[in-house]
């Protein structure tokens, strides 16, 4: 256990030093604070930017959950993944008394917590920035947007895992990086073309949080949505664990 | 336990027909062996494999009696390696590349860390970033990582590559000294046989992938020849049996 422990503060603090990860933290505040006094410099108006005001926290959840938390996640797994075969640096950990698996663990484990403080901060910026920008109840809808941030975390790690599983088929983290955001790009597009695809395509759920809401969905298909989450996660681990045990360096 | 390593017929096969075929060796507590090769003659495989990098496709390998497939963690527990390159994390610092590196080792004081700086001569740059290192001091930073943990066995793929001669000097001096005062068995490959011949106790020469000999130093040179002029001899020996065979 102590090894997994080492190996996973070993990747936050990788990740924390990267320029590109703290840059993604630091939008996690500055995009809910610009939006907020956005909409304060065009209160009164009418059309998008009046709009943009009401309900600041789900709208930025539907914005990072779309877009910029699956940017950092392949960001961040083809800077651990790719990006450490072609800078022959992932040798480092595994020449250390630490299972291959444990480190498969801890890169994962340091990419959902990323995930977890960028949702984290996200909602506490938006949160913060409605109200001293709105004013009103702080308390008003503050339960709605916990749980919705709070669902967010499992398609956002779903996607996460599938980064990581992919990443190690390229040689270069630029590549990776490049081709996953290609890839990501046309998984969102497909179901336009071909609907039936958005029931079980995971990239159809990044807005899951959204059936959260309110009264939410019913509980039959919240469990569906669930279980079809969980089991792409699932398998998307057990793949990508099994690619990094035979990985030869 | 008097053996820290033990190899035997291991061998793997890349997809390019080379590799390592059928090695056997074994080092000793406070040895130091030798491993002489021409390039791509296996001598990073063999140590990728005794590490875990590679996986063998045959034969079996031990550190300090427990097979490193089978118990990886307790195996690799007591060695320290430097294999291929000094790489380390760029937009670390020395420091920080070596906390990684401390982390995974309970006991292992903090204090350890910058001696383990200070040894290789790199404490003035502990908190530089390793992006601006020379590949000397990366070298340098590499010694320190592969001997952070105080290891029973180091492994050491040409430890002197990028080092100016106060470098080598040093390596030399380091590995002879741990080796006689603390009992630390090393298999040091290097293409700087005239280096070998002055530290190591026993040499195996690669060629091809085999072990085409190895021995005691002082044995094998009872003739008076050096180990370079040995060694060439041997590589010689092994070109003109395969184009025979």
């Amino acid at each position: 256990m102590h090894s997994y422990y080492a190996g996973t503060l070993n990747e936050m603090e990788k990740l924390w030093k990267r320029r590109a990860a703290r840059s993604f933290l630091a939008l996690a505040i500055l995009i809910p604070t610009a939006s907020a006094l956005l909409t304060a410099f065009f209160r009164g108006g009418s059309g998008l930017l009046a709009g943009l005001g009401s309900d600041l926290p789900m709208r930025m959840l539907s914005l990072y959950t779309f877009a910029l938390i699956p940017l950092f996640l392949f960001a961040a797994a083809a800077d651990s993944f790719a990006g450490e075969t072609a800078a022959r640096t992932l040798k480092l950990m595994l020449v250390r008394p630490v299972a291959r698996s444990k480190v498969y663990a801890s890169k994962v484990t340091a990419l959902a917590a990323g995930i977890a403080l960028q949702l984290a901060l996200v909602w506490i910026a938006s949160t913060a920035a409605e109200w001293l920008v709105s004013g009103g109840d702080a308390a008003a809808g503050l339960r709605d947007s916990l749980i919705a941030y709070a669902a967010a975390f499992v398609p956002m790690t779903a996607i996460g895992l599938i980064a990581a599983f992919a990443a190690q088929g390229f040689a270069s983290g630029a590549g990776a990086m490049s081709l996953m955001l290609v890839a990501y790009a046309a998984a969102k597009a497909l179901p336009l073309a071909v609907p039936q695809i958005s029931a079980w395509s995971v990239f159809s759920y990044t807005n899951w949080h959204v059936l959260w809401i309110g009264n939410g969905a019913p509980a039959p298909k919240l469990l569906n949505a669930f279980g079809l989450l969980v089991s792409y996660g699932l398998m998307a681990y057990a793949a990508g664990w099994m690619r990094f045990e035979r990985k030869a360096l | 336990m008097d053996k820290a390593l033990e190899v035997e017929q291991a061998s793997k096969r890349y997809r390019n027909g080379c590799g390592v075929d059928r090695v056997s060796l074994d080092v000793s507590k406070g040895e130091i062996y030798g491993l002489i090769g021409l390039n791509g003659a296996g001598k990073t495989t063999l140590m990728k494999m005794i590490v875990g990098l590679l996986r063998p496709d045959r034969g079996e390998i031990r550190i300090f009696g427990q097979r490193v497939t089978d118990r990886f963690e307790h195996a690799i527990r007591r060695v320290g390696c430097l294999i291929e390159a000094a790489d380390a994390y760029e937009y670390l610092s020395a420091y920080d590349n070596l906390k990684l590196a401390a982390r995974f080792y309970p006991d292992l004081p903090k204090s350890r860390i910058d001696e383990a700086l200070e040894r290789v001569g790199l404490a003035p740059y502990r908190k530089e970033r390793v992006h601006g290192f020379s590949l000397g001091m990366k070298q340098r930073l590499g010694l320190a990582s592969a001997l952070l943990s105080e290891p029973q066995l180091a492994l050491l793929d040409e430890p002197a590559n990028g080092l100016d001669p106060e470098g080598m000097a040093y390596v030399r001096q380091t590995i002879r000294q741990l080796a006689r005062e603390q009992g630390i068995a090393f298999l040091v490959s290097s293409h700087l046989i005239h280096d070998l011949e002055r530290i190591a106790d026993r040499v195996g020469i690669m060629h091809g992938g085999r072990m085409i000999r190895q021995g005691k130093v002082s044995e094998l040179l009872k003739d008076g020849r050096s180990l370079e002029q040995f060694a060439v001899s041997q590589f010689q020996a092994a070109k003109e049996a395969l184009a025979y065979a």
